[in-house]
C-alpha cells in the first residue's frame, strides 16, 4: 500500500484524536514500520489494518466507520497533492467515472507496482453512475468515504446508495443519483 | 504518557520516516544517474552507427559514380570501336553499290549498305540515351533553312517509303519563315524518329509529316509538327508506356518488329531540351499520329552555311595530293579506293610519327588524319605539324580529322587541336568529297 494512505491516516489521526492517542495506537499496533511512514515508501496491507484495529479499541468507533470517515478525509488531500488528475474535470460524475479509464492508467504509469482497486461504472441516466467496486483487500467502507469526498470536492448534490453484493465489501455497487 | 512523552515520540516518527524518504530518494537518484548513463551509452552508439552508415553511403555513392563513368567511357570507347568496321563495311559497299556493273552485286551492296544504316541507328540511339542519362546531352542552336531540313527527310525516307509501297509526303507550311535558329540536328532527330518508326509500323496507306506556325511570342515562335501514319495503331494501355526507355507496345513485342524501345524515349528528352512537349492520338487499327510543339526563333538567312549539296563535280578533286593517315589497313584500302574514283592522289601513313615524316619530304594539298593511333596519335601529330618545327612542310595545310567517337566533345577538341574540320566515321563519300572541295 502506498505510503501517502499512512501518512495521511496517522495525520489524521494526530489532528482528530491528539498526540497521544497516535501513538497509543501506533505501540498497540506493533507495526514492523514503527510507524515511521513516508509518502514515497510501501508498507503493507497488514500494518493499515493493525493501526484500524488499534485505533478502533482506542476510540470505541467501529472498523468501518473509521474507513469512511478516513475516506471522506483523503479525498480533498489527494485532489491537493495530485492537481493533473483534476484539470479539465468539473464535476463528480465526470471524475468518478473516468477512474479506471483514465486515473488508474495514469497511476499506474507513475507507480508500476501499485495495487488498485476495480471499478466498473456507467451512466444509466445523465443524472445516475452506477460503480461497482472490486478488491480483494475488501475497503469498501473506504470507497464510499473517498466517493463522497469526491461529492464534496466539486460540490456536487448527489445521494450515495449501496449494496454489498459480497461478504467482507469486496464487490460492493454504488448507485449515485443527483438530487 | 503525557503529552510530551507524545509528541516526543511523534517526532521519533518523523525523524525515522525523513530518513527512510531520504533513502529512497537516493536510491532513485542512483537509479536515474544509471539511466541517463544507459541513454548516454545508447546516444554515442548511435552517433556512431549514423556515422558508419554514413560513410558507407558515400563509399557506395562513390562507387557509383565511378561505375557509372566507366559506363560512359565503355560506351564511348565500344562505340568507336564498333564505327571503326563499320566504315570499312559501309564504304566499301557504297563503292560497290556506285560502281558495280552488275545488278545484282550493286543490290546487295545496297542491301549491305542499309543494315549498317540501321547498325549505326541502333548504336547512335543506344549511345545518345546514355548522353542523356549523364547529363551530357546539349542544346547547341544554329541558324538553318527549314527548306533544306524538309528536303533532307523527303529524300531520306521516300527511298524506305516507296521500297513499301507508301504514300509518303513532308508538307512544310510556306507561312513558316524560312530560316529558324534552334538545334537543328536534333530538330531532325525528332523528324527522323516519329517518321522512322511511321514508316516501320505502316504495311498500306501512307504517312505524312506537317510542320506549321502555331503562334508567335515575341520573338519566340511556336511551331507545331505532326507525324501521322495509318498503320497499326497503339493501344490505348500502351500509349504512356511507349514513351518509357526500353518500352515498346506490346503488339510491336509480339510481332518481334525489333528496335532498341529507345527511340520515342529519346524523341520525348530531345524534346523537353528544346522546350517543346509532344502527345500522340491513336487507336488500334486506325494509325497513330504524333504531335509536338516546340519553341524556335526566328533566323537570320546570312547565317546559314553554304554548302552546296547540288555541286557533284567532283572534277575538282582531280590530282589532289592527299595524305592520309590511318593505322587500319582496311581504312587506308577503303581510301584508296574512294579517293582514286575521283582521282585524287593518295599517299598512305600508318600514325602520326610517320605523317609528318612524309611531310618533311613531300607536299601535299590536304592530310586526312585519323585520332587514335599507335606511336603519335592525330591529335599530337597535327600539333606538331602546326608548330612549324618541321623543315619544309606546311604548318597551314588543310588537315581533315576522321573520327569514329561521336561524342560532341571530341568533335570540337579536334578543331581545338588545330585540324580544320572533321568527318564522323562511317564515312559518307559524298560528305567527304564536299568536305575536301571546302577545304581546298
Amino acid at each position: 500500500m502506498k505510503g501517502i494512505v499512512f501518512t495521511e491516516f496517522l495525520e489524521m489521526v494526530e489532528d482528530t484524536f491528539g498526540f497521544v492517542a497516535a501513538t497509543a495506537i501506533v505501540e498497540q499496533a506493533k507495526v514492523p514500520s514503527g510507524g515511521a511512514y513516508t509518502a514515497v515508501g510501501t508498507y503493507p496491507h497488514s500494518e493499515m489494518v493493525s493501526l484500524l484495529v488499534a485505533l478502533s479499541s482506542q476510540t470505541n468507533i467501529p472498523i468501518p466507520e473509521l474507513l469512511h470517515a478516513f475516506g471522506r478525509h483523503l479525498f480533498p488531500r489527494f485532489a491537493a497533492g495530485y492537481g493533473a488528475f483534476f484539470q479539465n474535470v468539473t464535476d463528480s460524475f465526470a471524475f468518478l467515472g473516468s477512474l479506471e479509464n483514465y486515473i488508474h492508467v495514469e497511476v499506474r504509469k507513475l507507480y508500476p507496482d501499485a495495487e488498485l482497486p476495480r471499478f466498473e461504472s456507467h451512466r444509466p441516466t445523465p443524472d445516475s453512475l452506477v460503480m461497482e467496486y472490486r478488491s480483494e483487500r475488501g475497503l469498501a467502507d473506504f470507497a464510499h468515504g473517498l466517493i463522497e469526498g469526491c461529492l464534496a470536492h466539486f460540490g456536487d448534490d448527489a445521494t450515495v446508495t449501496r449494496e454489498d453484493l459480497s461478504a467482507g465489501g469486496s464487490h460492493t455497487r454504488f448507485v449515485l443519483t443527483r438530487v | 504518557m503525557t503529552e510530551l512523552e507524545a509528541i516526543k515520540a511523534a517526532l521519533l516518527r518523523e525523524r525515522q520516516a525523513r530518513k527512510a524518504a531520504e533513502q529512497v530518494i537516493e536510491e532513485r537518484s542512483r537509479e536515474l544517474f544509471y539511466a541517463n548513463e544507459a541513454l548516454r551509452r545508447l546516444n554515442e552508439s548511435l552517433e556512431e552507427a549514423v556515422r558508419i552508415r554514413t560513410s558507407e553511403l558515400q563509399e557506395a555513392k562513390e562507387k557509383a559514380e565511378h561505375a557509372t563513368r566507366a559506363k560512359s567511357e565503355f560506351l564511348s570507347s565500344m562505340s568507336h570501336e564498333i564505327r571503326t568496321p563499320l566504315n570499312a563495311i559501309s564504304g566499301l559497299s557504297e563503292l560497290i553499290e556506285r560502281d558495280s556493273r552488275e545488278n545484282e552485286i550493286r543490290e546487295y551492296a545496297g542491301i549491305v549498305r542499309d543494315s549498317v544504316v540501321h547498325l549505326l541507328t541502333i548504336i547512335n540511339e543506344i549511345l545518345d540515351f546514355s548522353k542523356i542519362e549523364s547529363g551530357k546531352f546539349s542544346f547547341e542552336p544554329e541558324d538553318f533553312a527549314l527548306r533544306d531540313l524538309r528536303n533532307q527527310i523527303y529524300h531520306t525516307y521516300l527511298p524506305l517509303a516507296s521500297k513499301k509501297q507508301l504514300r509518303f509526303d513532308v508538307d512544310f507550311d510556306p507561312l513558316l519563315p524560312p530560316v529558324v535558329r534552334s538545334d537543328k540536328t536534333k530538330f531532325l532527330q525528332i523528324w527522323i524518329n516519329l517518321i522512322g518508326n511511321a514508316i516501320k509500323f505502316t504495311e498500306q496507306g501512307g504517312v505524312s509529316a506537317r510542320l506549321s506556325i502555331l503562334r508567335k511570342e515575341g520573338n519566340c515562335l511556336w511551331l507545331q509538327g505532326s507525324v501521322k501514319d495509318s498503320g497499326i495503331g497503339i493501344p490505348e494501355a500502351d500509349q504512356a508506356r511507349i514513351f518509357l526507355p526500353f518500352e515498346q507496345s506490346e503488339q510491336v513485342s509480339e510481332q518481334k518488329i525489333g528496335g532498341t524501345g529507345l527511340g520515342l524515349a529519346i524523341t520525348m528528352r530531345v524534346l523537353e531540351l528544346l522546350g517543346g512537349r509532344i502527345q500522340l492520338l491513336s487507336n488500334p487499327g486506325s494509325g497513330s499520329e504524333f504531335i509536338f510543339q516546340l519553341p524556335v526563333q526566328v533566323g537570320d538567312e546570312n547565317r546559314v552555311s553554304q554548302e552546296k549539296s547540288d555541286d557533284k563535280n567532283e572534277n575538282l578533286l582531280y590530282g589532289l595530293r592527299v595524305l592520309v593517315v590511318d593505322d587500319m589497313e582496311m581504312n587506308r584500302f577503303l581510301m584508296r579506293k574512294v579517293l582514286q574514283r575521283v582521282h585524287a592522289q593518295p599517299t598512305f601513313a600508318e600514325n602520326g610519327a610517320m605523317a609528318v615524316e612524309i611531310l618533311r619530304n613531300e607536299s601535299f594539298d590536304v592530310v586526312l588524319m585519323d585520332l587514335h593511333m599507335p606511336v603519335m596519335n592525330g591529335r599530337e601529330a597535327t600539333r606538331l605539324i602546326r608548330s612549324e618545327q618541321i623543315p619544309r612542310a606546311n604548318p597551314r595545310i588543310p588537315i581533315l580529322a576522321l573520327t569514329a567517337d561521336a561524342f560532341k566533345h571530341t568533335q570540337e577538341s579536334v578543331l581545338e587541336a588545330g585540324m580544320n574540320d572533321f568527318l564522323p566515321k562511317p564515312i559518307n563519300i559524298d560528305l567527304l568529297y564536299q568536305k575536301l572541295r571546302g577545304l581546298l
